[in-house]
């Protein structure tokens, strides 16, 4: 994919500060980037520099004290928490460190969950899900709950979960934390290569050293704030 | 996969808290069947009793005479006004009935009392409890057919008292419309017994013929009509829809209305009762919040990445009430299995209570029934369920409200 498209989000000077107490905590400290259609692009840093921080806001789980945040042009600051559903539901995937799939349901309907939500007729979604699925692999399990399978399959589920609206970002909080070597590898073969043949933009939150191999774009933060912007890959 | 079968499938998450929950609205809804069903058929028994020695359930009276009872105050067409009231909406059956007070006597003793003019053919055992608790002979009515003309019927205190037996002669003296007192002999053809005391003392029933005769009321005339309908709810609509059949000129009015006594006991008794109801349901719906409160506690994690994922709060809100409104509807299909076997056994066979009773009960001149049996009315099929609906939703409002209020980024931070 071209990484010179128009940004899909944009933060411009975010800040977003903690109270514990009497102590503050300054999780962003006036970050400001860009992230582009197409991009495969990795949040990383030491635990506390702000990385989850930066996710949550650019997922519109939360909202920055200052500053603002553009997602396809439109900002997200000020919105309502309806319209941060809406938002969510239709523009945004998230793929969570611990899957956070739906148990009671099947790998078929936790998948289908937000085209549901959507109101995306049954014969369409239906379709989308069974190509989602073959997408990550598993066609074959689509039957199957989250207790019967493997933590790199439930893992899969949850990125078909985040790519069957086509949504304009894909996020990624730590997905290959609880998963071995060679799990976490594969996962990444299979959103690597959704990136390339799909065109599903990701950016990950990470300090698994796999993840920022595969990245094409790396983004430093310490202490709330972007030290390093580093892009690589067949562009270069 | 839509939000009712999301909702189904979390509801079996935890099996046993589900089951032990819609057992307590099973067990509320058996309550409420029971309860209110065992009031209902007392009320109905009572009230029909009543109706079936005088009044009726509607009552057709001229001007005046509820007030101050005389039989010159009498219906002079009440066959006519009595057809015309049979076709009223709600009625089934209308019988004249002729009420005066009068003297009754044997060669011994004198007693006063009430002198009821009947029509055999139509005051029959369903319209009639004294031809209902006949303990010997018959309702004024030969094997040919027809009226005895010189029959009468007595309550068996009276008999004993009078020293009368089944073709025993009692003189009965009453004074008739024009002020005269006039007499006439009667055989004894049947002796009832009500069980209460000064009924079974003072009353004689007579044909009314024979009363409109002796008494110069004229042929057709009644001081009452006595008109039944199938419940003691629907007597207001039954008043109302007589009064227009029978037109103007007369008084029409429902039990509650000549009955007064009975009416309070009946509202004051049914109110105690929907109040017991009442908490009966406060309990249980604290139930229902328990499990539904519990429910979206352990599974904040998982409400919070359904917000996360895009549900909208009201979306959240709906699902927690709709797992409560399956609860509910478990409880009532779970409430309805436990209810038929029993509301069967009620309504067929009943409990006797009379061996613990070691005097008989009486409210407003009837004797309760003390075999008690279940009865319920049209409104209880919708109350009860209306009632375990809104019970179920009242509960799981405010842990519905608390799913919606979450905030996903929070509850993504609890651990599983």
């Amino acid at each position: 994919m071209n990484a010179s498209a128009s940004p899909i989000v944009e933060l411009r000077e975010v800040s977003r500060v903690y109270h514990q107490g009497e102590f503050e905590i300054r999780a962003l400290d006036g970050l400001s980037l860009a992230i582009e259609a197409g991009e495969f692009a990795a949040l990383c840093g030491p635990s506390g520099s702000g990385k989850t921080t930066a996710l949550n806001l650019i997922g519109a789980l939360d909202a920055p004290d200052s500053g603002t945040i553009t997602l396809q042009g439109r900002d997200i600051g000020g919105i309502s928490r309806t319209e941060r559903s809406e938002l969510r539901r239709d523009k945004l995937g998230f793929v969570f460190q611990a899957y956070n799939l739906i148990p009671v349901l099947t790998a078929f309907e936790n998948a289908e969950l937000v085209l549901m939500l959507q109101g995306m007729p049954d014969k369409e979604r239906r379709e989308r899900v069974m190509a989602v699925l073959e997408a990550v692999g598993l066609g074959e399990l689509a039957n199957r709950r989250p207790d019967e399978l493997s933590g790199g399959q439930q893992q899969r589920v949850a990125i078909a979960r985040a790519i069957a609206t086509r949504p304009a970002l894909v996020l990624a909080d730590e997905p290959t934390a609880n998963l071995d070597t060679a799990t976490a590898e594969s996962l990444l073969d299979v959103m690597e290569k959704l990136n390339r043949e799909q065109g599903v933009t990701f950016l990950f939150s990470t300090h698994d050293q796999k993840v920022m191999d595969r990245a094409r774009r790396i983004v430093r933060l310490r202490d709330g704030k972007l030290v390093a912007d580093e892009r690589r890959g067949e562009e270069e | 996969m839509d939000l009712v079968r999301l909702s189904w499938r979390n509801l079996w998450r935890s099996k046993r808290r589900t089951l032990i929950t819609s057992l307590s609205v099973a067990g509320a809804v058996w309550m409420a069947t029971t309860f209110l069903g065992i009031a209902e058929w007392a009320y109905n028994d009572m009230v029909g009793k009543s109706a079936t020695m005088g009044f009726g359930h509607v009552s057709v009276a001229a001007p005046g005479y509820n007030d101050d009872p005389s039989i010159s105050k009498r219906i002079a067409n009440a066959e006519s006004m009595a057809k015309a009231a049979s076709a009223a909406r709600g009625v089934q059956a209308v019988v004249p009935r002729v009420v005066g007070q009068g003297l009754f006597a044997t060669a011994r003793k004198t007693t006063g009392g009430l002198l009821l003019g009947i029509d055999p053919k139509r005051d029959t055992a369903e319209r009639n409890l004294f031809v209902k608790k006949l303990e010997q002979g018959t309702a004024l009515l030969g094997k040919d057919g027809k009226v005895d003309d010189g029959g009468c019927i007595i309550g068996a205190r009276m008999a004993k008292t009078l020293q009368l037996e089944l073709g025993s002669k009692l003189v009965w003296t009453a004074t008739d419309v024009e002020g005269e007192i006039v007499s006439e002999v009667a055989r004894v053809r049947g002796i009832f017994q009500t069980g209460v005391a000064e009924v079974d003392m003072g009353t004689v029933l007579l044909p009314i013929d024979k009363a409109r005769r002796v008494l110069k009321l004229g042929p057709e005339a009644a001081t009452i009509l006595a008109v039944f309908n199938h419940e003691h709810r629907a007597s207001a609509a039954v008043r109302d829809a007589v009064s227009k059949a029978v037109g103007p000129g007369v008084e029409v009015k429902t039990w509650q209305q000549t009955q007064p006594a009975m009416a309070s006991y009946v509202q004051v008794d049914r109110a105690s009762n929907e109040i017991f109801q009442l908490l009966i349901g406060l309990v249980v719906a604290a139930g229902i919040l328990n499990t539904m409160l519990m429910g979206v506690l352990e599974r904040r994690r998982e409400l919070g990445v359904l917000l996360a994922i895009g549900m909208r709060p009201r979306r959240l809100f709906a699902l927690v009430i709709l797992e409560s409104v399956w609860v509910g509807l478990l409880g009532l299909v779970l409430g309805g299995l436990l209810v038929l076997p029993w509301a069967y056994f009620l309504y067929s066979t009943g409990i006797d209570l009379s061996g613990m009773m070691t005097e008989q009960l009486e409210v407003g001149g009837v004797v309760f029934d003390m075999t008690l049996h279940l009865r319920l009315a049209d409104a209880h099929y919708f109350v009860i369920p209306f009632a375990v609906f809104c019970l179920t939703i009242g509960a799981a409002l405010y842990p519905a409200l608390k799913a919606a209020r979450l905030e996903p980024i929070e509850s993504l931070r609890v651990l599983d």
